[in-house]
């Protein structure tokens, strides 16, 4: 079509196609708002601080968790922005699968294994500038700010949760600032939760479905009616740190 | 010369020295240019957040007030959070480029550098905008999901023309 | 005892500065240390997730225990009235600094963060007992210096048992809080223990006894001053109680982590099958640093010998090393118990397995820059100020002529 000819374009024909793409926009709008809505209720808005109205919390069905398999833990790095830098014994490892085997009865399992994200985190009680600390709403962080890099979170982790950055970071994610000299853990992938994205990285990526993500403060959630139902067993629980990840089939 | 006189001539000096000091501060107009003359690439947004000379000024008050309220309560606004600053402020130049934290045609960098006060925050942050890193965090949730068609569909009502004209080519 | 003429040394023979020139090298290397960690990071150290801490940690909990333990000498005098002591209170006290100085400058430069220091004096949180050393420490410089001041100026002189007192009882916090550290913590099996604190600060004695001996027998015989028997037997019996204490500390803490089946574990790894763990805690910690001492001490023929005391003192420190490597370390490598006993589990995190750590260098650099620091600084000292007696003879410091004036 030549400019001319579109140029000379009848007024009507203009009008259909508004009309068109307008009512094609309205019905396509009716039919997804229900879920956007839905979805920015569950986000908190961003002006609005965290409380402890949530509590944000995993449940790992470890009869679910596949042997050999990984996908958890590179989603985490992927999310994150974490690469390989210096070699394993020095690279961060926010989450990991650990495998197990009991002498006595010969079971075989295996589970991913994170930041517990401990209602009375032992990390929060010993930081001395109090970048180590929880949140309202249960996430337990690091304040990079003010992390001075004296390791003693790490030292006193009881899941050995925490790394220390070892060498220079670059290329991070805009979302999740992190940089050598201070130490970090798994996030619970704060920048998701307060999104109102409603789950993590590494349960998104789990195609079994073994890790779940919810509200343990929330009576109807998903994952407090599974707890209900089933229990679920904490790691080290004679520490009695009521962690916020909680194990099933452990 | 006499003890007396040589204090009074170091004093002298002293003095003219600091007045010429203040003159050449009250010549910091702004960033400094390249070695064409031009300025950092602008940046994206219409104006910043705050007026120019009172952002110059409190900028680090700012950041380091939303820093802990972001950390700490979790409040995300756009207002003075170093992601959306970084969003507007680094933009690519002319060849497409982002210039990265040490460079001197780094927006922060083109003050910091002529005052001397040292950049900590990119040792942790990002120093690229959101999308020229190219990806942003895995949206699981509807919103996001959903948020490109909806922008697509929104547009096409907006401007039938554009849609014939992209028909056409 | 008569008034001892308190002197300093002159400080000018070429082996004077040449003493200050070599701990000025160790120094240098600790600067060099420092700089490269902090520009490429921990990773060039042999520090990583699984240890976090190292052989700067051990230089540093060594060098802060001790200086401590300095302090006691001038405490005994001081507060316990033992007047025989009194002379030593000065030296003591500056000891007691330069070793605080010395360990903790290498705990600050090994910070993953150094550059942050001013935000760990403004922002605290009182429920660590990280946060809490942070205030005993520079409290004790305060205290410390407040000690020597009375010590040194006659004006004062009469404020010096209460500022003595205050400082004892400040250092026997400070060492309870140091112990803590360790104490406090329930993730690993070597510690989390109440027996740690006190533990600490029987070290304390021990070790800050050493060193004084040390600096005392080099000071005197390299400026050619006279050092009495007296003194020196007083100081050799007080020696060897401490490493007996010590001794008993260990045996406790041992023994009962013996008796509970949860802690077989890391007691079968430094008792029996620890490798290094293991040769250091018997070789290094026990033989070394308790029995071989103690004989030294009192057994009549080697006890005569200022040779031998020294060297009991220099195993007691080595001793002492061993036994904070053991603790600090081995402590760290056994593996966390994740889950109960009964699994063997292992993971990409060194989970279930004895952890790998070899010190680097760059680590024994900054620890040894940490003492050399802490030498520089009463080497210096005692040409600064008045700190040594001029004469330390039996016949001037006897008991029998302080009962006379």
């Amino acid at each position: 079509m030549s400019q001319h000819e579109m140029n000379s374009e009848k007024p009507i024909d203009q009008y259909r196609r508004r009309l068109l793409g307008g009512s094609v926009a309205a019905l396509a709008g009716l039919t997804i708002a229900p879920g956007v809505f839905l979805q920015t209720v569950q986000a908190r808005p961003a002006d609005e601080p965290a409380t402890d109205r949530n509590r944000w919390g995993l449940l790992i069905d470890i009869n679910k968790c596949v042997d050999g398999c990984n996908k958890c833990v590179t989603a985490c790095n992927d999310e994150n922005g974490i690469r390989p830098m210096h070699g394993p014994e020095t690279d961060s490892q926010w989450i990991r699968i650990v495998k197990a085997r009991s002498k006595s009865t010969r079971h075989e399992f295996q589970m991913p294994v994170m930041c517990q994200h401990c209602a009375n985190p032992p990390c929060a009680d010993v930081c001395p500038t109090g970048a180590s600390f929880k949140r309202a709403d249960g996430i337990v962080l690091v304040d990079r700010h003010i992390c001075i890099g004296c390791r003693y979170c790490m030292m006193a982790c009881p899941y050995k949760a925490r790394s220390l950055v070892h060498g220079k970071v670059t290329d991070q994610k805009p979302y999740m600032p992190r940089g050598k000299g201070t130490v970090e853990a798994c996030t619970l992938c704060v920048h998701k939760v307060d999104r109102g994205d409603g789950t993590t990285a590494c349960a998104e990526a789990c195609p079994e479905g073994a890790i779940l993500f919810g509200d343990l403060n929330d009576a109807n959630s998903e994952i407090s009616k599974r707890l209900e139902q089933y229990g679920g067993r904490q790691l080290r629980a004679n520490l009695s740190l009521n962690t916020g990840v909680r194990y099933q089939g452990l | 010369m006499s003890i007396q006189q040589l204090s009074r001539w170091l004093l002298t000096t002293a003095i003219l020295l600091w007045s010429l000091s203040l003159s050449a501060a009250s010549d910091f107009r702004g960033p400094s240019r390249d070695e064409n003359g031009n300025v950092t690439p602008p940046p994206k947004g219409e104006q910043c957040i705050r007026p120019t000379e009172e952002i110059r000024r409190t900028h680090p008050e700012l950041l380091l007030h939303k820093r802990d309220l972001t950390m700490h309560q979790g409040i995300r606004t756009k207002d003075a959070s170093l992601k959306q600053c970084i969003n507007c402020h680094v933009t690519p130049d002319k060849n497409g480029q982002v210039a990265r934290a040490g460079d001197p045609g780094f927006f922060c960098s083109s003050c910091h550098q002529s005052v001397s006060v040292k950049l900590d925050c990119f040792e942790c942050h990002s120093d690229r905008p959101e999308e020229a890193v190219g990806q942003d965090a895995r949206d699981s949730s509807l919103n996001g999901q959903l948020r490109p068609l909806v922008d697509k569909l929104l547009s096409l009502s907006n401007n039938p023309k554009a849609v014939s004209q992209q028909k056409v080519q | 005892m008569k008034n001892l003429r308190y002197t300093s040394i002159e400080g000018n023979s070429p082996a004077y500065l040449g003493l200050i020139g070599f701990f000025g090298l160790f120094l240098l290397a600790a600067f060099v240390s420092f700089v490269n960690m902090e520009h490429e990071g921990h990773w060039i150290t042999g520090m990583n997730n699984q240890v976090v801490w190292g052989i700067p940690h051990v230089f540093a909990i060594f060098l802060i225990v001790a200086a401590s333990g300095a302090l006691n000498v001038a405490s005994i005098a001081s507060v316990f009235g033992k007047k025989m002591y009194k002379p030593l209170a000065r030296l003591s006290g500056v000891l007691a600094i330069a070793l605080l100085a010395g360990g903790l400058a290498v705990l600050v430069l090994d910070l993953g963060r150094a550059d942050r220091l001013i935000v760990a004096m403004t922002y605290y949180n009182f429920k660590s007992i990280f946060a809490w050393n942070i205030i005993l420490y520079n409290g004790f410089f305060l205290i410390v210096g407040l000690y020597l001041w009375t010590m040194l100026d006659w004006q004062v002189e009469k404020y010096s048992r209460i500022v003595g007192t205050a400082a004892f009882i400040w250092r026997l916090i400070l060492t309870t809080g140091t112990g803590s550290i360790f104490g406090f913590l329930v993730s690993r099996q070597a510690y989390d223990s109440a027996i740690l604190a006190p533990m600490f600060v029987i070290l304390s004695f021990s070790y800050g006894l050493a060193i004084k001996i040390l600096i005392l027998f080099a000071s005197y015989k390299w400026t050619g001053r006279p050092l009495g028997d007296a003194i020196v037997n007083r100081l050799k019996n007080l020696l060897g109680v401490f490493i007996g204490a010590t001794f008993y500390f260990a045996a406790v803490y041992h023994l009962t982590k013996l008796y509970m089946t949860k802690d077989h574990g890391i007691e079968n790894f430094i008792l029996l099958d620890g490798g290094i763990y293991t040769q250091l805690f018997w070789w290094g910690q026990i033989v070394l640093g308790t029995v071989v001492p103690l004989l030294l001490l009192y057994c009549p023929r080697p006890s005569k010998h200022r040779f031998a005391i020294a060297l009991a003192a220099v195993l007691t420190i080595l001793g002492g090393f061993a036994t904070l490597y053991v603790l600090i370390i081995g402590g760290q490598v056994y593996p966390m118990s994740l889950l109960p006993a009964e699994y063997e589990y292992s993971s990409s995190f060194f989970d279930g397995v004895v952890a790998h750590y070899a010190p680097s260098k760059w680590e024994v650099m900054l620890g040894l820059g940490g003492v050399a620091l802490s030498m520089v600084i009463v080497t210096l000292a005692v040409k600064i100020f008045r700190l040594l007696p001029e004469d330390l003879s039996d016949h001037l410091v006897t008991d029998k002529i302080v009962i006379k004036s």
